[in-house]
C-alpha cells in the first residue's frame, strides 16, 4: 500500500523512518495509533537535485493521543503532516497535508512537535529540510496478555557465507504493518520492538533474489534468524532500471525460482528493438516463425496452441504486422510469464505454451512519462498519482511505416505495389486502493493492424484484381480486484469484456469477416494453509458470441496451397453462436521439507459447443540437492492439457458439433545448476503426446462449409533445451540458449507420422552486450535455426478457368529450406539530462547481409522455383526518452 | 479472434508474401505470356452454367508450334470434394478405387468435347450444400503418344500419365504437355455468359482480327519489359460493358464479376500479362531476337464464375 520510494536514498530514510514510528508501540485499550512516515514524491526537480541528500532520520518517535471526542465512535483516521526540521532535527512547523479530520488533525500536529530527528545530510552537513510524515489512527484489538515486544535479529549473509550489507529487510505483521530495516556492513540487522506474532520477512539485496521467510516473535524475546538469499541477479542498478521484466521459464505456480530478464536486457537485446514480448524469441523452446509472421511457436507446437493472456484476459494477438512489435509497450508490462510447458492449473484451453503479461500498477510516487520514436513507430506513456490512493497510466502508438514504404517499395522496383501498412495501441488503467488489503484496477487495451494493397494489374499465378485487405483489432476491458483476505489468503477476481474482429479480403474473390465479443470471468484463490501446504483454487469461464461471414470457395486439405482462388465457385455463409466454456482448477503445494516441492493439480474444462467435459491432472516438482550455493535444482512435470475445438469447427454451417477436444500429455524433467555467482546453466528434456486433434477434410456436397472435422489427428514432439547464462553485472549479460526438437504430426492412425510445418530440428541463440562507459553500451545476437520445413511440388495441373497452373504437392514437409542464420548488432548512448533520460540507439538486423530463405517463388507452370529471401538489412534508428 | 482465425490470418501473410515475393521475383523466369512449346491456354463451356440434364459443349484454345499430332483425352469428375483441380484428380481416383475406372475419351485430334450432366446429380446433396457441387471436365492433351495409368494405384502427388513425344519417343515432362481441369458450376435456374469483346486497339487505334501489325525490336533480350528502351505499343482488349455481371444467385451470394484478360504471344514481352476489364491496357515489345518472325498474340477474356473467350491477332516484327 505504500509507495516504493524512487531513489536509494529516499528509501533508507523511509526504512528509517518506519522502524523509528514502532519503537514505541501504543498500549490502549479498544484503540491502538499506528504511526507512519512516509517519503512520498517531491517535485521532479528537487528529486534530481537532492539526488546527493540524505534526508532526516527519525530518532524520538511520538505517539498522538486519540482524540477525546472520538473515543468510542470506532473511527480510523489518517493525517498527513508536511514538517519542516531545522539544521538540528527539530521540528519547527507541522502543516497539514491531508486531512484527517479537525481532532485527528490536531492530535497528529501536537505529537510531531515531540518528535526528533537526525538532521537532512548534504556534502558532510545537517541541512534544513521538509519531509512528509504520516500519523495513522485506527481502531485496535484487545492488548495481548503478555505485550511485551519481540524483536528479529540477525544476518544476511551470501551462500559462501560473506556479510551482505544494504540488503533491505522487511518484516511484516499479519495486520499488514512493516518496518523497514537495512543491514550493517556486517550483514546484520535488527527489527525491535515487535507485537508477539507471526511476520513475513521479505529480504532484498542486490545481486540477490528476493527472499521472503515466515517468522514468529515471542513476547520479551529475540528471534535469531540467518538469512542466505540465493544468488540470482544483480548488479546496482540505476534507478531508472529498477523494474524488471520477469520472463520466467517453466516454474510451479508459486515459482521458487524463476528465470528473470531484467529490463535492462529487455531494452537492450539486439534485434528486438527494446521490445520485452519479442524477447520471448530468445528463449529456449521457441521456434523462429517462418516467414517473420510473427507466430509464438513454442516446443513444436502450432502457433494457434500457445496462449497469450494479459493478467488472465486471453489477447488475440501479440505482435503487430510480422511480429514487427508487441501490441503491448514494454514500459507497462510488469511480468511475462512464459510456461513452455507444463503450466499450472490456472491456465487453461491451450495445449501448447503459455504467454501470460502482467500489467503494472502505475508509479505512485510522481508523474512519469516515456516517449519512443523510430523508423517503425511512435509512442508515448504517461502515469503518476491522482492522490493519495488513486493512480493511473496511458499510452498510445502508431506506426508510420505507411508515410515512407511506399516510395521504398517503388524505389526496390515493386511498382505494381501500393501499399499503406497501419498500426497502432492503445493502453489505459486506473488503480485505486480500497482499504488496506484490496487493490481495484480497471483497464482498457486494443490495437489496430490495417494494410491495403492495390495492385496495378492482377497476378498471372492467380489473376485474382483489386485490392488485398487486412484489418486486425482487438480490444478488452478488464476490471480486476487482488484483496489480501488474511496475512495467507489472497483472492484476485477479474471480470473482462472485449471485442475481436478479422476482417481479410482479396478483391471480389474472397473475404472474410469474424466478429467475436468474449465475456471472461476469473477468481482465484491462494491460501497458506501451513509452512507445509499451500492451496490454491478457482474458476474461470468464457463467453464467447461470434459472428462471422465468409464469401469464399469451400475449403480444400491442401496445406500448402490450393492452387488459384480465381474462378472456383464462392459461397456466401455466415454463423451466429456463442460459446460457453466454464473450468474449476485446484492445486496443491505440498513441501514436505524446505528443498522440495510438490504441486498436484487438477482442471476441469467444458465447452457448450460440443458438450464435452474434460479433467486434466497435472503433477510438477521441484528438489533442491543442494540448497546453497552453488544451488542444484532438480525439477519436472507430468500432466494433461486440453484445448477445445475452434468454433469454425464445432458450431454449423462450418464445423462438426460431435467433436471432443484436443489433448495433449506434456511431460519433462532437468536440472539447474549454478556455475559461479553470475553464471547459471539449466537443462532440461521434454516429450508431448498429441492426441484427438481436430483433422478437417473436405466435403464439399456434405457440408454448407465444404468441411468435416474429426478427432483423428495425433502427433508427437520431443526435444531438449539448454540456457547457459551470465546473469547481469555491471557492465555485462549474456546468454546461450539452444534447443533440439522433433514435431511430427499425422491425420490418422492409418498414416506414418511426417515432420509438423513449424518443425526447426536446431535453434541456437547467442547474445550479450557491454556497457562501454560514458553511456555507450554496444550488443551482439546471432541466432541459427533449422531452416523451415515445406512441401516440394511434384507436378502442375493447369486450372481452364483461372488460366493458371495449380502445383501438385509431394510428401508433406518433406524438404527444408536452407539454415536460417543472422547477426544483429546494437549500439546504445545514454545521456542523464537531469530529469531527463534520452538514449539513442541503432538496431542493425543482419548485419552481414545474410540472404536468409523465407520461402520459394515458382514460374507460371512450377518447373522452376528460386528462393525468396528475407530482408537483406534492417537498421532501426530510435531515439527513447524517460521522464 | 479465435486462434484459428489467427491462422487464417497467417495464411493471408504467406499468400501477401508469396505475392509479394513472386512480384519481387517473377522477372528471374521466362513468363508464362511467352508461348513457346505446346500450351493450352483456354477451355471454354458453351454453358459455364449448367443444369442436371444439360449438355454442354467444351472447346480448347492451344498452341502446337511443331506441328505434332496432339492426342486428346477427356472425362468428368462429378462432384469432387473441394473445388482445387487437384480435388478433380482425386476425385477421379477415388473412383477409380470404389468402382469402375472414369472412361476416358482419348482421340487424336479431337480438341472438343460434350458432356451431359446426369438429370439426377444433385439428388442426395444437402440442400444448403448443393452451391458448392460442380463437375469438373478434364483435359489431357499430349503432343504424341497418351498413355493413362491405373487412377486407383497413383499417388496423389503424381500425374498418372505419360505422354511420349511424337518422333522422338521421348518422355515429356509435365510441362511440355497439358493436364487441364474445366468446372461447369450446376445450378438449376442461374445462367452465366460468356465474356464479349468489343474490340481490340493497338496504339490506340482498332485493331481488326487479321490486320498484321508491324514493331520494330526493341535491343534486349531479357524478360524485364523495363528493359526496352526502343519501341514499345500500348495494347487495349476492351470487352462490352455488360460483360460483368452482377446480382444474387440462386443460392443466396451476392456476386459482381471479376473480368480478366490475359495476353500471351510467341515472343516478345508485355507490360502486364494480366490487366482487368476497367484497365485494359498493356503494353507489349519485340526482343531484338524475334526480328523478321511473324509473332501470334492471344487474348483471353475470363470472368470469375467460368466464362472465357477469346481472339487472336499477328504482328510482324521488323
Amino acid at each position: 500500500m505504500s509507495p516504493s520510494p524512487p531513489y536509494p536514498e529516499m528509501r533508507r530514510s523511509y526504512a528509517t523512518s518506519r522502524r523509528s514510528a514502532w519503537l514505541t508501540p501504543l498500549r490502549r485499550r479498544r484503540l491502538s495509533v499506528c504511526v507512519l512516515a512516509l517519503v512520498l514524491a517531491l517535485p521532479t526537480s528537487a528529486l534530481a537535485q537532492q539526488a546527493a541528500v540524505a534526508p532526516p532520520e527519525l530518532v524520538t518517535n511520538a505517539t498522538p493521543e486519540y482524540p477525546e471526542s472520538k473515543k468510542g465512535s470506532g473511527e480510523a483516521a489518517t493525517v498527513v503532516l508536511t514538517l519542516t526540521i531545522d539544521s538540528e532535527g527539530r521540528v519547527t512547523n507541522a502543516a497539514v497535508q491531508t486531512s484527517g479530520g479537525e481532532a485527528f488533525d490536531e492530535a497528529a500536529v501536537v505529537a510531531a512537535r515531540r518528535l526528533e530527528f537526525k538532521p537532512a545530510q548534504k556534502e558532510g552537513r545537517a541541512v534544513a529540510s521538509r519531509i512528509p510524515f504520516r500519523f495513522d489512527f485506527a481502531v485496535g484489538e484487545e492488548p495481548p496478555a503478555d505485550t511485551r515486544p519481540g524483536e528479529i535479529s540477525g544476518s544476511v549473509r551470501t551462500p559462501t557465507d560473506a556479510p551482505v550489507a544494504n540488503a533491505r529487510v522487511s518484516v511484516t505483521s499479519g495486520s499488514g504493518t512493516r518496518t523497514d530495516v537495512v543491514t550493517d556492513e556486517k550483514g546484520e540487522f535488527r527489527a525491535p520492538n515487535l507485537v508477539p506474532g507471526s511476520y513475513t520477512v521479505h529480504v532484498e539485496a542486490e545481486g540477490f533474489m528476493p527472499t521472503d521467510m515466515r517468522e514468529e516473535v515471542a513476547a520479551g524475546e529475540a528471534t535469531a534468524v540467518i538469512y542466505r538469499p540465493g544468488l540470482a541477479k544483480t548488479p546496482p542498478q540505476e534507478p531508472a532500471e529498477a523494474m524488471e521484466i520477469s520472463v520466467r521459464g517453466e516454474r510451479p505456480p508459486r515459482e521458487v525460482t524463476r528465470r528473470v530478464l531484467e529490463q535492462r536486457e529487455v531494452q537492450k537485446i539486439p534485434g528486438t528493438n527494446g521490445d520485452a514480448l519479442r524477447a520471448i524469441e530468445n528463449m529456449p523452446g521457441v521456434a523462429r516463425p517462418p516467414g517473420s509472421t510473427g507466430a509464438l511457436i513454442v516446443r513444436g507446437s502450432a502457433p494457434q496452441d500457445t496462449g497469450i493472456f494479459v493478467d488472465g484476459t486471453q489477447i488475440p494477438i501479440a505482435y503487430h504486422f510480422g511480429g514487427v512489435t508487441s501490441v503491448i509497450p514494454s514500459e507497462m508490462l510488469a511480468r511475462i510469464d512464459f510456461l513452455p510447458g507444463n503450466f499450472g492449473p490456472e491456465y487453461g484451453r491451450a495445449m501448447g505454451g503459455v504467454v501470460d503479461i502482467g500489467i503494472r500498477s502505475p508509479a505512485k510516487d510522481k508523474l512519469h512519462g516515456v516517449f519512443k520514436v523510430d523508423l517503425l513507430d511512435a509512442r508515448l506513456s504517461v502515469e503518476g498519482p491522482l492522490g493519495k490512493t488513486t493512480r493511473f497510466l496511458a499510452g498510445a502508438r502508431r506506426s508510420w511505416v505507411d508515410a515512407w514504404i511506399g516510395s521504398a517499395l517503388e524505389a526496390g522496383g515493386s511498382t505494381t505495389i501500393t501499399a499503406a501498412p497501419v498500426y497502432y495501441d492503445y493502453q489505459a488503467g486506473i488503480e485505486q486502493d480500497i482499504g488496506s488489503h484490496t487493490t481495484a484496477r480497471l483497464f482498457l487495451l486494443g490495437s489496430d493492424d490495417r494494410l491495403k494493397i492495390v495492385l496495378d494489374a492482377p497476378g498471372s499465378s492467380d489473376p485474382v484484381g483489386g485490392a488485398i485487405r487486412n484489418h486486425t483489432r482487438f480490444y478488452r476491458l478488464q476490471a480486476r480486484t487482488e484483496t489480501r483476505l488474511s496475512e495467507n489468503v489472497r483472492w484476485m477476481n477479474m471480470v473482462s469484456y472485449g471485442m475481436d474482429r478479422l476482417e481479410l479480403g482479396v478483391g471480389e474473390m474472397f473475404s472474410l469477416d469474424v466478429r467475436t465479443n468474449p465475456l471472461t470471468f476469473r477468481s482465484d484463490i491462494r491460501a497458506k494453509l501451513s509452512d507445509m501446504f499451500t492451496l490454491v483454487g478457482g474458476m474461470d469461464a468464457v463467453w464467447t458470441q461470434a459472428d462471422v461471414r465468409v464469401l469464399a470457395a469451400p475449403i480444400s486439405d491442401q496445406e500448402e496451397g490450393s492452387g488459384p482462388f480465381f474462378a472456383r465457385p464462392r459461397r456466401l455463409q455466415t454463423l451466429q453462436g456463442d460459446i460457453f466454456q466454464p473450468a474449476a482448477y485446484a492445486m496443491l503445494e505440498v513441501a514436505p521439507v524446505k528443498s522440495l516441492k510438490l504441486l498436484p493439480s487438477v482442471r476441469a474444462d467444458y465447452s457448450s459447443a460440443i458438450r464435452d467435459w474434460r479433467v486434466a491432472p497435472r503433477f510438477a516438482a521441484r528438489y533442491d540437492v543442494v540448497p546453497g550455493y552453488p544451488r542444484t535444482t532438480l525439477k519436472g512435470g507430468l500432466g494433461l492439457f486440453n484445448q477445445p475445438p475452434q468454433p469454425e469447427e464445432s458450431l454449423r454451417p462450418f464445423g462438426t458439433p460431435n467433436l471432443r477436444q484436443n489433448q495433449a500429455t506434456h511431460a519433462s524433467a532437468g536440472f539447474e545448476q549454478q556455475l559461479s555467482q553470475q553464471v547459471e546453466l539449466s537443462v532440461e528434456g521434454f516429450f508431448k503426446k498429441l492426441d484427438y486433434l481436430v483433422d478437417q477434410s473436405p466435403d464439399a456436397t456434405g457440408s454448407a462449409g465444404g468441411s468435416r472435422y474429426a478427432n483423428t489427428g495425433s502427433g508427437r514432439v520431443a526435444g531438449g533445451e539448454l540456457l547457459l547464462r551470465y546473469k547481469p553485472d555491471t557492465r555485462f549479460f549474456g546468454w546461450v540458449a539452444y534447443t533440439l526438437s522433433r514435431s511430427e504430426r499425422r491425420a490418422d492412425d492409418s498414416e506414418a507420422f511426417r515432420t509438423f510445418a513449424y518443425d526447426q530440428t536446431h535453434i541456437l541463440t547467442a547474445l550479450a552486450s557491454y556497457k562501454l562507459g560514458r553511456g555507450w553500451e554496444i550488443g551482439g545476437r546471432f541466432r541459427y535455426v533449422t531452416g523451415s520445413p515445406y512441401t516440394p511440388t511434384t507436378s502442375a495441373l493447369y486450372d481452364a478457368d483461372a488460366g493458371a497452373y495449380s502445383p501438385i504437392y509431394g510428401a508433406l514437409y518433406s524438404d527444408r529450406n536452407a539454415a536460417f542464420h543472422r547477426l544483429d548488432v546494437r549500439v546504445d548512448k545514454t545521456w542523464e539530462l537531469g530529469v531527463l533520460k534520452l538514449t539513442a540507439y541503432l538496431d542493425l538486423q543482419n548485419a552481414y547481409f545474410r540472404q536468409n530463405p523465407e520461402g520459394r517463388s515458382y514460374n507460371f507452370n512450377y518447373s522452376r522455383s528460386a528462393v525468396v529471401s528475407g530482408l537483406p538489412f534492417l537498421p532501426t534508428l530510435g531515439l527513447r526518452g524517460e521522464l | 479472434m479465435s486462434p484459428h482465425t489467427r491462422a487464417l490470418g497467417r495464411a493471408f501473410a504467406l499468400f501477401l508474401f508469396t505475392l509479394v515475393g513472386v512480384a519481387a521475383c517473377g522477372t528471374d523466369f521466362e513468363p508464362g505470356s511467352r508461348v513457346v512449346d505446346f500450351r493450352l491456354l483456354a477451355v471454354a463451356a458453351d454453358k459455364p452454367f449448367a443444369a442436371p440434364g444439360e449438355t454442354v459443349r467444351l472447346t480448347t484454345l492451344h498452341h502446337e508450334p511443331f506441328g505434332r499430332p496432339l492426342t486428346w483425352a477427356w472425362t468428368t469428375c462429378p462432384l469432387p470434394h473441394d473445388s482445387t483441380v487437384n480435388g478433380c484428380l482425386a476425385r477421379l481416383a477415388e473412383l477409380a478405387r470404389t468402382s469402375a475406372a472414369p472412361p476416358f475419351t482419348v482421340e487424336q485430334g479431337r480438341s472438343s468435347f460434350e458432356v451431359t450432366i446426369p438429370p439426377d446429380i444433385l439428388d442426395g446433396i444437402p440442400e444448403e450444400a448443393k452451391g458448392n457441387a460442380i463437375v469438373g471436365v478434364v483435359t489431357i492433351v499430349c503432343p504424341g503418344n497418351l498413355s493413362l495409368k491405373d487412377l486407383a494405384d497413383i499417388r496423389s502427388s503424381q500425374l498418372p500419365f505419360r505422354c511420349i513425344e511424337a518422333g522422338t519417343g521421348v518422355e515429356l515432362a509435365y510441362e511440355r504437355y497439358a493436364v487441364a481441369v474445366k468446372r461447369i458450376y450446376l445450378y438449376s435456374r442461374d445462367k452465366n455468359q460468356n465474356p464479349a469483346i468489343a474490340d481490340v486497339t493497338w496504339d490506340g487505334a482498332s485493331w481488326p482480327e487479321g490486320e498484321i501489325k508491324e514493331a520494330r525490336v526493341c535491343d534486349f533480350d531479357s524478360n524485364s519489359f523495363e528493359d526496352c528502351k526502343g519501341e514499345r505499343h500500348e495494347i487495349s482488349v476492351n470487352a462490352v460493358p455488360a460483360t460483368a455481371e452482377t446480382g444474387t444467385s440462386e443460392y443466396g451470394t451476392p456476386f459482381r464479376e471479376d473480368v480478366v484478360i490475359q495476353h500471351y504471344a510467341t515472343e516478345g514481352v508485355f507490360e502486364y500479362d494480366v490487366k482487368t476489364l476497367a484497365q485494359p491496357k498493356t503494353r507489349w515489345a519485340a526482343r531484338a531476337r524475334s526480328r523478321g518472325q511473324t509473332i501470334t498474340m492471344w487474348f483471353v477474356i475470363r470472368d470469375n464464375r467460368g466464362g472465357v473467350t477469346w481472339t487472336s491477332r499477328q504482328v510482324r516484327a521488323l
